[in-house]
């Protein structure tokens, strides 16, 4: 089945959880990895979470916060690109999308997509309200 | 194809469009609404709150009701949303089909009794929901696809104005 990891500096990754399971209902295939905020290095906390996964039979989405952030660079090194696809630049509107994923439509092109749409939600509310709003359908 | 109407006051925002996603697989939103549909800022945005690849139009009820009788939306699997039940009435009355209707949010106002959780209604409301109930179409009351349903007529039992 389709598995999805949130990794973060502190507790980014939970907090984010938390959103998206209000908006959408509990996600059992989500979990996340708070970096840094205890004893246990992020490498232990990979590997606790890595027993939880077989890549033989799951598909693997990582999304990290930051891309040239520790926690990314040290993902990087733990996954095989091969094995599972890594996002960074954790945020609400890519989470959401990334969660109507299944098995099935969880592709490298698909992921590819949501990144794009999710860029789209990053604005200046000030500017989208000077906007005249268009309906999609031209009938 | 209306997959299902809801009435909801404040129309859309992310919590209904994510969740009713995944349940519905609707590739399109109608709303229907007078107000809505002369008011850009909030038009902009329940923009913001679709899920991607989803059409969005925001119209008033009879431009709704026009655009929804349209044949190319035939093929579609539509979510249409309304603000209140007398639009939800009017609609009805202008599509000729009759899809399933979820009653899923009315905030507290003056003169409006608790219907159930997230929904209060007044006696106009009310009146409105039993003339739909009366064409026949199955009402159900619950804000998100994972609470249960809870039929319209066995809560509307408890309800005296």
């Amino acid at each position: 089945m389709l598995k999805i990891l949130l990794v973060s500096h502190g507790r980014f990754a939970e907090g984010i959880v938390s959103a998206a399971e209000i908006i959408m209902g509990k996600q059992d295939h989500l979990a996340f990895i708070n970096a840094y905020t205890s004893d246990v290095t992020y490498e232990e906390q990979f590997a606790e979470y890595m027993q939880s996964v077989d890549l033989a039979k799951d598909k693997l989405i990582i999304v990290a916060d930051l891309f040239g952030g520790s926690v990314n660079q040290k993902t990087m090194k733990l996954v095989d690109m091969k094995e599972a696809i890594l996002v960074t630049g954790l945020c609400l509107p890519m989470l959401l999308e990334l969660l109507m994923l299944n098995d099935e439509s969880a592709t490298l092109e698909r992921v590819r997509q949501i990144v794009e749409t999710a860029k789209t939600g990053l604005l200046v509310v000030n500017d989208k309200f000077a906007e005249e709003v268009e309906d999609d359908f031209d009938f | 194809m209306i997959v299902k109407m809801r009435i909801d006051d404040r129309l859309l925002h992310g919590q209904i469009a994510y969740s009713w996603r995944a349940e519905l697989a609707y590739e399109a939103i109608v709303i229907a609404s007078d107000e809505a549909a002369d008011d850009n800022i909030r038009k902009a945005a329940m923009k913001m709150s679709v899920p991607d690849g989803v059409r969005l139009a925001v119209r008033r009820i009879e431009a709704a009701a026009e655009l929804l009788k349209n044949p190319k939306l035939a093929g579609m699997k539509v979510f249409v949303i309304v603000g209140k039940p007398e639009d939800a009435y009017k609609l009805y009355q202008l599509l000729g089909d009759r899809p399933a209707l979820n009653i899923g949010g009315m905030a507290k106002a003056d003169g409006k009794i608790a219907f159930s959780k997230a929904v209060f209604t007044s006696e106009e409301d009310v009146a409105y929901l039993d003339k739909i109930d009366e064409l026949g179409i199955e009402i159900e009351v619950r804000q998100v696809p994972s609470e249960s349903v809870k039929k319209y007529q066995s809560l509307r039992k408890k309800i005296k104005f």
